[in-house]
């Protein structure tokens, strides 16, 4: 237990200290290169202003996260239900998510304005597709034998796809909408870089513009702290919800003795 | 015990329980005319409360039959009957167990059996669950998960999830074939105690020989592509059975005239 | 009969009256909303505005002025072509592009007469004292910025041609690392803001003002949605007066404007910069107190037009100067 906090911190620390020692030794100008002195301490003069951009671009992935998750398991499930659906609806996803979005950014800009709504449609436009994709794999890889099993036993289609396919697709839809949680916040940030005037994206194009390199880590700093956080909260929710899984499961085989 | 004789004189007075099956004509043809002939024309009568083994190798037809007879698929030509009526679709009234115990593993044992009552709206049937977990030896695991059962122990979950609702008719398609020949024994003595206490019309798959003759009244013996019936033999031996009647010199005939099928029909070289 | 009334009852009365008599004028008019959106985020030489909602002068001229930060001219003008907003504060050269590609919007007012696009560099470190002095220097441009635009009309008003000089093509962000690094010698950019940054790093600028070698663009103004315009004069009207009342104050005293925006937005930099970033655009400006603040003149306009189509940025049919601008409303 000890040794799984330890050598991460070690590293840590000789990382930042190298750092430091780097930007001292050949007198980094703090525009360019900021020290790590530098930065926590930007981070503790500047917390409040921190914090409740954080918390405007933490709204704005939020709510076009809880929208991404329900418009993708939605499409996701009609697309593993009718092979129609499939073959019409699926080449515009992919086409929606392969467009580079900071290139359309400015379009959205024009079309929404300054503000959240902006934000959260780049936030949706991250997000949809690994949701998509998951839940269709997820639908689509029921055990055929449960299937014909439940069948017999005269379930419905709509009991079919809740009590058969939907649990089964569980994990992979976790998995998507972990891969969704990570991405929702990098979304809000471009979209506010792009389209709202509040928020970290926002606080970092005036930081950087204003060569307030400092102000640039330290919020790059608060963002990614946040971001592990949120890995770590989808994960404790998915151990909640897939109690059952092997992945949740101790495996006896794979453990180091010294662990 | 007493019990047991108790039902099984019971059977002796033509009290029925379960429901008859009826085959006339069945065949089976996949792929149109000209296409892999699966069943040949069967016809057969198998009596409620009746236990019946269907006995043949790989590949004759015998899974096939059963799911002709569940209402899964449908026949080329023939009809059956459950009771009296025609099956045109699957039966509501049947338990299956497969071969592959088909537990959900994100329900825990005791949600597992419960399905069929969700399924088909039955309400308050935990009671019934708890009873037949009970009688399968596996009440301690009910709020366990499956992988954390063996092999044998998860089939026995999905034996009585195939009887929680009081179905008419119990199929049974290779049951135990994936399970060790040491849980095959014990399952096998599982199941004819079991068709003592449920009054079902039993209809076991199964391509071991032993299994066929010890845990029914009535084997029939199929083989060949298309499926045939090859003969239809009694199985006399009182219930309930021990294992230890599988060495007697009758069981053991039984077993060699049916061997002697699948010789003939070039399936055992021995 | 009044002698029925309590002598309480008569003050309670009295004081209630004289209650409603005071709050009364508080209570007038509504103010009239204002949608403005500036050029790009918050930076120094915006506090005119904050200053004028600070102070008041917004309210005392009957309007709720809501302030947008912007991202870019060119954005600004496509925005308030829009009608996403009334009133824009944006460089002019942008609207002009604007209402050639036929977007609906106006000039109202021009102040910043010269172009701040120039070239800037580091003393000691490179010499701009010539057109031809570019020649052989990596100069970083932002492509499909605003000074790519001015690049091109440089070259072509000094006879040389874009190739003769070596241009890095870099992010606007980059520039400004760029340059204090040493990867490019000079940067194609406003000159307000990159002396205040090369300033505040305790080095001295040099520069070549593109106004001076030939470039008759033109800077920062204002600019009108075409329908709001039609549809409230007066506010327009009203809004530009009480707006340079903003940049009199202002002009006045820097260190209280950067003061106050400083500590109103979030502005990064000592105020020692905001002041000088100020003064290098207030340098290119007409002065806030002259009469002629905000006016526009037909020959500047006229030299403007002919440059951008000449360069090629106004397609289409020549549309007539008043599409382009007014000094209807202008402050007296």
């Amino acid at each position: 237990m000890i040794g799984s906090v330890f050598w991460p911190l070690l590293s840590g620390a000789v990382g930042l200290a190298l750092w430091e020692g780097l930007v001292r030794a050949f007198n980094i100008p703090v525009f360019l290169l900021p020290a790590p002195s530098q930065v926590v301490l930007t981070i503790v003069q500047q917390w409040s202003y921190l914090l409740t951009q954080l918390a405007i671009t933490m709204l704005a992935a939020g709510l076009g996260l809880v929208i991404s998750v329900a418009l993708g398991l939605a499409a996701g499930a009609a697309i593993a239900g009718s092979r129609l659906v499939d073959r019409m609806l699926t080449p515009w996803l992919v086409i929606a998510h392969a467009i580079p979005k900071v290139v359309i950014a400015p379009l959205f800009l024009v079309w929404f304005g300054f503000g959240l709504q902006s934000e959260m449609f780049f936030v949706v436009a991250f997000t949809f597709f690994p949701v998509i994709v998951n839940t269709v794999t997820g639908l689509k890889s029921a055990d055929p034998e449960q299937l014909l099993m439940v069948r017999a036993m005269g379930a419905t289609p709509a009991q079919v796809l809740r009590k058969i396919q939907f649990p089964n697709a569980l994990a992979s839809i976790c998995a998507g909408i972990k891969l969704a949680v990570t991405l929702a916040p990098v979304g809000a940030v471009i979209g506010e870089f792009v389209a709202s005037n509040a928020g970290l994206g926002h606080l970092l194009i005036r930081a950087v513009g204003d060569m307030d390199t400092s102000l640039a880590f330290a919020a790059v700093t608060v963002f990614s702290v946040f971001g592990v956080l949120l890995w770590r909260a989808a994960e404790w929710v998915e151990r909640r919800v897939l109690p059952w899984h092997p992945s949740q499961r101790e495996t006896f085989l794979l453990r180091d003795a010294n662990t | 015990m007493l019990a047991a004789d108790r039902i099984w004189r019971r059977n002796d007075d033509r009290v029925t329980t379960g429901e008859s099956i009826v085959l006339e004509g069945v065949e089976k043809t996949y792929g149109g005319p000209g296409g892999v002939h699966a069943i040949a024309p069967i016809s057969a009568e198998l009596l409620a409360g009746e236990a019946v083994s269907i006995v043949g190798p790989s590949g004759c037809g015998k899974s096939t039959l059963l799911r002709l007879i569940a209402g899964l698929d449908l026949p080329t030509r023939g009809t059956i009957r459950i009771g009296a009526k025609p099956v045109t679709g699957p039966v509501p009234d049947i338990g299956i167990v497969f071969q592959r115990d088909l537990l959900l593993e994100w329900r825990k044992v005791l949600g597992n059996v419960l399905l069929p009552a969700e399924i088909k709206g039955l309400p308050d049937l935990e009671p019934r669950a708890e009873e037949l977990l009970r009688e399968l030896d596996v009440d301690g695991f009910a709020q366990s998960y499956p992988w954390q059962l063996s092999g044998g122990m998860r089939q026995r979950v999905a034996i009585a999830r195939a009887l929680l609702t009081r179905p008419a008719l119990l199929f049974l398609d290779e049951p135990f074939s994936a399970l060790d020949a040491l849980t095959r024994d014990q399952m096998n003595v599982l199941l004819q105690r079991l068709q003592i206490t449920q009054h079902v019309t039993t209809l076991l798959i199964t391509h071991s020989i032993t299994e066929a003759i010890f845990c029914a009244d009535r084997v029939l013996v199929m083989s060949g592509r298309p499926g045939a019936i090859l003969d239809d033999i009694r199985v006399p031996f009182e219930r309930p059975r021990r294992l230890a009647v599988r060495e007697t010199a009758e069981f053991t005939a039984i077993g060699r005239r049916i061997r002697e099928h699948f010789e003939k029909a070039g399936v055992l070289v021995g | 009969m009044i002698g029925h009334f309590s002598a309480l009852g008569t003050r309670v009365v009295a004081a209630a009256l004289a209650i409603g008599l005071v709050a009364a004028p508080a209570a007038a008019q509504p103010l009239t909303p204002v949608k403005v959106v500036l050029d790009w985020a918050w930076l120094p030489y915006h506090a005119p505005f904050l200053i004028a909602q600070d102070k008041g002068y917004y309210k005392e001229a009957g309007l709720d002025v809501t302030l947008e930060q912007g991202r870019g001219s060119a954005t600004t003008a496509l925005l308030l072509s829009q009608g996403g907003f009334d009133i824009a504060h944006l460089n002019i050269t942008n609207a002009a592009q604007m209402v050639g590609k036929g977007g609906s919007i106006k000039t109202v007012g021009l102040y910043q007469h010269k172009t701040a696009a120039a070239f800037i560099g580091i003393k000691g470190k490179v010499k701009l004292d010539g057109p031809q002095s570019l020649k052989g220097i990596k100069i970083g441009s932002t492509p499909g910025g605003s000074d790519a635009l001015s690049l091109r009309i440089f070259t072509t008003a000094n006879g040389l041609k874009l190739t003769d000089l070596n241009i890095v093509a870099l992010d606007a962000n980059a520039k400004t690392a760029a340059l204090f690094g040493g990867t490019i010698d000079a940067v194609s950019g406003d000159s307000p803001a990159f002396n205040a940054y090369v300033r505040a790093t305790g080095q001295e600028p040099v520069d070549l003002q593109l106004a001076n070698a030939g470039v008759p663009l033109v800077g920062f103004g204002f600019a009108a949605n075409n329908a709001y315009l039609a549809k409230n004069p007066q506010v327009v009207a009203k809004f530009l007066a009480a707006t340079k009342r903003g940049f009199i104050e202002s002009a006045r005293d820097l260190k209280a404007a950067c003061q106050l925006i400083q500590a109103k937005v979030h502005l990064a930099g000592t105020i020692e910069r905001c002041i000088d970033y100020n003064q290098g655009l207030l340098a290119l400006s007409t002065p806030p107190t002259d009469p002629t603040w905000g006016q526009q003149s037909t020959e500047e306009w006229t030299k403007l037009i002919s440059t951008l189509k000449s360069a090629g940025e106004l397609p289409g049919d020549d549309k007539p100067l008043g599409t382009y601008y007014t000094n209807d409303f202008v402050p007296k």
